[in-house]
């Protein structure tokens, strides 16, 4: 026990009792005073202790806050930067992505340059493709004229069939439609034939491919000689190694040109020859300059067909094996004829008899003429 | 703290009952002392408590504070290296797009090579691509065949020969004319522009050579069957062999225009077949109907069909050359079509324009194109 106060009480034991009172009285003041003094400060303390206490509370629950923050500050940094590394593997993935992409584009265009290069050398060719001298005659159209056929066709003829050309459709078409003919010869006999259109099997769409054969050249620049002695001729130059050729298995000549082609056996004799544009051939006895050019083959695609009715005519079937054959056809004919059995002018009569062959040969009619 | 003695010496006889009242009040007066000086010690003590308590507080909250302290640094730490870790990655962010950038437009570019290369590419297989659309052409009975002894199974055997009329588009403002001579058409093309009367004004014309494209010419050979018949659309409700069987049956009837049936093929995969007669004429006939009936478990149409093998020969391909056909360009569009024509011929046959016998001329005006057909030319026959 001990005070720190200044204020200390010494009592002088030694006075008299009268003083005592008052001086016990002043003690007693004295102590108040002091008591109160204490009280006072007491409660200064309190205060002050109070208010470092609240002081110490609000920094616990700011810090505790500041705990709260700062976990829930690392999560979402954290959060933030995970998002944004991923954005940035997503990137590089993409980047890789785009340059494999760009080295298979450029792998193909290296190719796709190839197959070009390739072609083009075959195009070429088209450059050295014969030449044949056209002429403007005045003709014009659409395109859907530019093809044109000549159709060939040998058409084999059944026992007791007829062939009849008539001159107009329309009595082609009067025949078919009457179809059961009787026709008379001589007074006691008759007989009965069917009239049937003939139809034939037309090409329609031919698509074809070409490309430079490997097997086959064209050869140009001939002179003009006998076709079989030229062919033959070709024929042993080019089949000998040391003229650069090979075994031959086919040579002609092109219709209405005068190259002709000539096809190896094996497909590795024809470039060679083809590098060089002009060869030396023993022909008509002295050497002669001929041009030898790769040559474009083709092949079909698709072909579409279509049958077409032949309009001038007329088969006639069923026909008896009943006089002999000049006569038979000469009646038959003679019947034909006449308006009055529906027939008209005849241009073309084929009789081929019962147990015999006979070919009958159908050709194109030219249309417009060209000039 | 003094002691109070209470012990105190009574001097005063004559204040005995005064000092009685006095001693009293002294006793009072000293228990009230100690009272307070009891109660001045305690305080004293509480207070020294208080000075305690507030110490440890004082402590307290400095530690708090500085615990609370080193929270914001980290929180201001933990800010500025979030800071940093995210402009580093939004750098790395913002290079790669740079990159990317560079790279769609590095692949845009080789897309478009490759695309146009490809079409390059398609162009020019286009060039050995032929599409022959043949018009329809009549085909009469012409003569007996002088072909040799045929005998029952030779097909009809047709050779179609087909060849590209080389062509040349005719387009508004242009003209072609062909000359009697070659020389005459040389002479012309020397010329780089021709002044044209026509009416009262003169127009220029420009000669040019023609340049053709590629034709081709080639026959298809086609030979038809006269004894099979292709069978389609077969149903597949019974056995293989049973099929075979009732095919053969069904079309060996003649009420159905059937005849003698040689042989019978069929794939049951595919639903298709070969029938094979013994004689010629009875496939060609319902070759043409298309279809016909077959009894199976059930009567059913068949499809029928012809049998034909085809193919290529003599293809070649070739180049026109128009060594007398010239083609006139930049035709001024001035008035009526016929008489500019007209105008033109005039013009070309005179010599004193280098011009000559004219064979053929065709002109087209603005806004017209026209196919323009050109045929072999003959050589020329020596002049009478």
């Amino acid at each position: 026990m001990s005070s720190d106060e200044d204020f200390s009480l010494v009592m002088d034991d030694q006075k008299p009792s009268k003083d005592s009172l008052q001086q016990i009285k002043a003690s007693i003041t004295n102590y108040k005073k002091r008591y109160e003094q204490l009280i006072q400060e007491q409660q200064e303390l309190v205060a002050s202790r109070d208010d470092q206490r609240n002081m110490t509370q609000n920094c616990k629950q700011r810090s505790d806050k500041l705990i709260q923050d700062l976990k829930e500050h690392q999560r979402s940094y954290g959060e933030q930067i995970e998002t944004e590394k991923s954005r940035v593997i997503s990137m590089k993935q993409e980047e890789s992505g785009l340059m494999d992409e760009i080295l298979r584009i450029e792998e193909a265009l290296k190719e796709e340059e190839a197959k070009k290069e390739h072609l083009q050398q075959q195009a070429d060719v088209f450059t050295a493709v014969p030449e044949r001298p056209v002429v403007f005659r005045g003709s014009t159209g659409s395109k859907a004229d530019t093809f044109e056929m000549k159709p060939r066709v040998v058409y084999p003829m059944e026992g007791g069939t007829a062939l009849i050309r008539f001159d107009e459709k329309v009595v082609a078409d009067n025949i078919l439609d009457i179809q059961k003919h009787r026709v008379a010869l001589g007074s006691d006999c008759r007989i009965t034939v069917e009239a049937r259109p003939v139809q034939l099997m037309l090409p329609r769409l031919v698509e074809i491919d070409s490309e430079v054969s490997p097997q086959h050249i064209l050869i140009s620049n001939l002179p003009r000689m006998d076709t079989d002695m030229l062919l033959s001729k070709l024929e042993i130059h080019f089949s000998k190694k040391r003229n650069g050729g090979g075994e031959v298995d086919k040579c002609e000549l092109l219709p209405d040109s005068e190259h002709v082609v000539l096809t190896f056996v094996e497909k590795d004799i024809a470039r060679g020859l083809t590098e060089q544009e002009h060869h030396e051939v023993e022909l008509q006895k002295k050497q002669h300059r001929v041009r030898v050019t790769p040559f474009l083959n083709g092949t079909i695609t698709n072909l579409e067909t279509k049958m077409a009715v032949c309009p001038r005519t007329v088969l006639l079937t069923g026909i008896p094996d009943v006089m002999e054959q000049e006569v038979l056809q000469d009646m038959l004919e003679i019947h034909f004829q006449k308006s009055g059995n529906g027939g008209g002018e005849i241009e073309e009569f084929l009789y081929n008899p019962l147990g015999q062959h006979t070919s009958a040969l159908f050709e194109g009619v030219a249309t417009a003429p060209e000039e | 703290m003094a002691d109070i003695c209470s012990n105190r010496p009574v001097n005063d006889k004559e204040e005995d009952g005064g000092l009685e009242e006095e001693a009293r009040e002294t006793e009072e007066a000293k228990k009230e002392l100690e009272t307070w000086k009891t109660k001045a010690e305690k305080a004293d003590d509480v207070k020294a408590r208080l000075i305690l308590e507030k110490l440890e507080e004082d402590e307290a909250k400095e530690k708090a504070k500085q615990e609370m302290m080193a929270h914001v640094k980290k929180q201001e730490e933990c800010q500025k290296e979030f800071k940093l870790n995210m402009s580093t990655v939004q750098e790395e962010i913002l290079l790669l797009g740079g990159h990317r950038h560079v790279l769609l437009d590095r692949l845009k570019r080789c897309q478009a090579a490759l695309e146009a290369k490809r079409a390059e590419s398609t162009k020019l297989k286009q060039k050995f691509k032929i599409y022959a659309q043949i018009p329809d052409t009549e085909v009469e009975f012409r003569a007996p065949s002088k072909e040799e002894g045929d005998d029952n199974s030779q097909p009809i055997r047709g050779v179609f020969a087909i060849s590209q009329r080389p062509t040349v588009l005719l387009q508004g403002g242009q003209a072609l004319i062909t000359f009697e001579e070659e020389k005459v058409a040389s002479q012309i093309l020397k010329i780089a522009k021709c002044s044209v009367s026509c009416e009262n004004i003169s127009l220029d014309v420009k000669p040019r050579r023609i340049t053709m494209e590629p034709a081709v010419k080639f026959e298809v050979h086609l030979d038809v069957s006269r004894k099979q018949l292709k069978v389609s659309n077969v149903p597949l409700s019974i056995p293989e062999e049973r099929t075979k069987e009732h095919l053969e049956m069904s079309f060996s009837r003649p009420s159905r225009g059937g005849g003698e049936v040689d042989g019978v093929e069929y794939d049951r995969n595919t639903g298709t077949g070969q029938i094979t007669f013994l004689h010629p004429g009875v496939a060609e006939g319902l070759a043409l109907s298309g279809r016909y009936r077959v009894d199976l478990d059930s009567e059913v149409n068949v499809l029928v069909g012809p049998v034909y093998k085809y193919q290529l020969c003599k293809f070649q391909t070739f180049c026109g050359a128009p060594k007398r056909t010239v083609l006139l360009n930049d035709i001024e569009d001035k008035g009526d079509e016929e008489d500019l024509q007209d105008h033109l011929e005039i013009h070309f046959q005179k010599p004193s324009n280098f011009g000559g016998e004219i064979e053929s001329i065709q002109y087209a005006s603005r806004g017209k194109a026209l196919q323009a057909f050109f045929c072999e030319d003959s050589p020329p026959t020596a002049a009478p």
